[in-house]
């Protein structure tokens, strides 16, 4: 498995990894604000980007990384406008968009061949 | 000009590490900035409380007035200004893109927090100097070429004559 397979895999097992914090309250140990609307969205994605990793699959990293990005546009847009879809936090955001950046620079690393 | 970064064995998964560890620093504490009460405005609590700080104890009377005269007059404004840049600075360190230039920004972004609160009461000055020589240790290193995005993409921007990609060398 090259590089940037092991690093989307990673940021796959992390996200799925980052659903354990619906059980976390509070400070010290609470990384991310986690609620029950937000973990499918962490679980999903993050089975979707061990999958592209595990595969090999570059433009499936891109299209987890897109869809992480967009997710955390969802809640700085929700803590905007004060809707509630997933009900995060700017926590939820930087996660999520640090996945999604993540993703997306692995799904675009040239391959040699 | 030295272009590569060696570091001893161990180094590599260490300063990644302290990079992704710092991201985790920028994630949590994004998480307190609230716009739904103007970011502390009304309750007089949250962020806004922490900047009045400068202001109330003073440390560097350039920023206090800046703070005074211009962020509390206009907080909502400077209150998404933060929860945006700390945002993306745990996003980005954790990705580990263009770590150098956000390791600039965090040490910008420390230097902020450092002049509002060191000496309001309970604070442990040690803190934000913690904060801004880990920040300094990240610039230092290039961390994100070890196990980051920087260390997978920046060969082909090496290789690119394109102006963004030669600005991403240097930002990563």
């Amino acid at each position: 498995m090259r590089a940037p397979d092991r690093f989307a895999l990673a940021l796959g097992v992390a996200s799925v990894l980052s659903a354990v914090f619906v059980f976390v309250h509070g400070d010290p140990w609470q990384l991310v604000k986690m609620t029950g609307q937000a973990v499918p969205v962490a679980i999903v994605l993050g089975v979707l980007a061990c999958l592209a990793g595990a595969l090999r699959r570059p433009p499936m990293q891109t299209t987890a990384g897109a869809l992480f990005v967009l997710s955390a546009l969802l809640v700085l847009a929700e803590l905007a406008f004060g809707f509630s879809l997933t009900a995060g936090s700017a926590s939820t955001a930087s996660l999520w968009l640090g996945l999604g950046i993540g993703l997306v620079s692995a799904g675009r690393t040239p391959r040699e061949p | 000009m030295v272009d590569t970064v060696t570091l001893p064995r161990g180094g590599p998964a260490m300063m990644a590490f302290v990079r992704v560890a710092v991201a985790c620093l920028w994630i949590q504490n994004s998480g307190w900035k609230t716009p739904g009460d103007d970011f502390g405005r009304m309750g007089r609590r949250g962020l806004y409380l922490f900047t009045g700080y400068a202001v109330e104890h003073p440390v560097f009377p350039p920023f206090t007035w800046f703070v005074e005269h211009v962020v509390l007059p206009n907080f909502v404004i400077f209150g998404w200004l933060t929860l945006l840049v700390e945002t993306a600075l745990g996003a980005f360190l954790l990705a580990g893109l263009a770590t150098r230039l956000w390791a600039l920004i965090g040490i910008g972004q420390s230097l902020a927090i450092t002049f509002s609160v060191l000496y309001a009461p309970h604070e442990w000055h040690w803190s934000y100097f913690l904060m801004i020589l880990a920040h300094v240790a990240l610039f230092a290193t290039a961390a994100g070429r070890f196990y980051g995005a920087d260390g997978l993409l920046r060969p082909s921007w090496e290789r690119s004559p394109n102006l963004p990609a030669r600005w991403l060398v240097r930002f990563s």
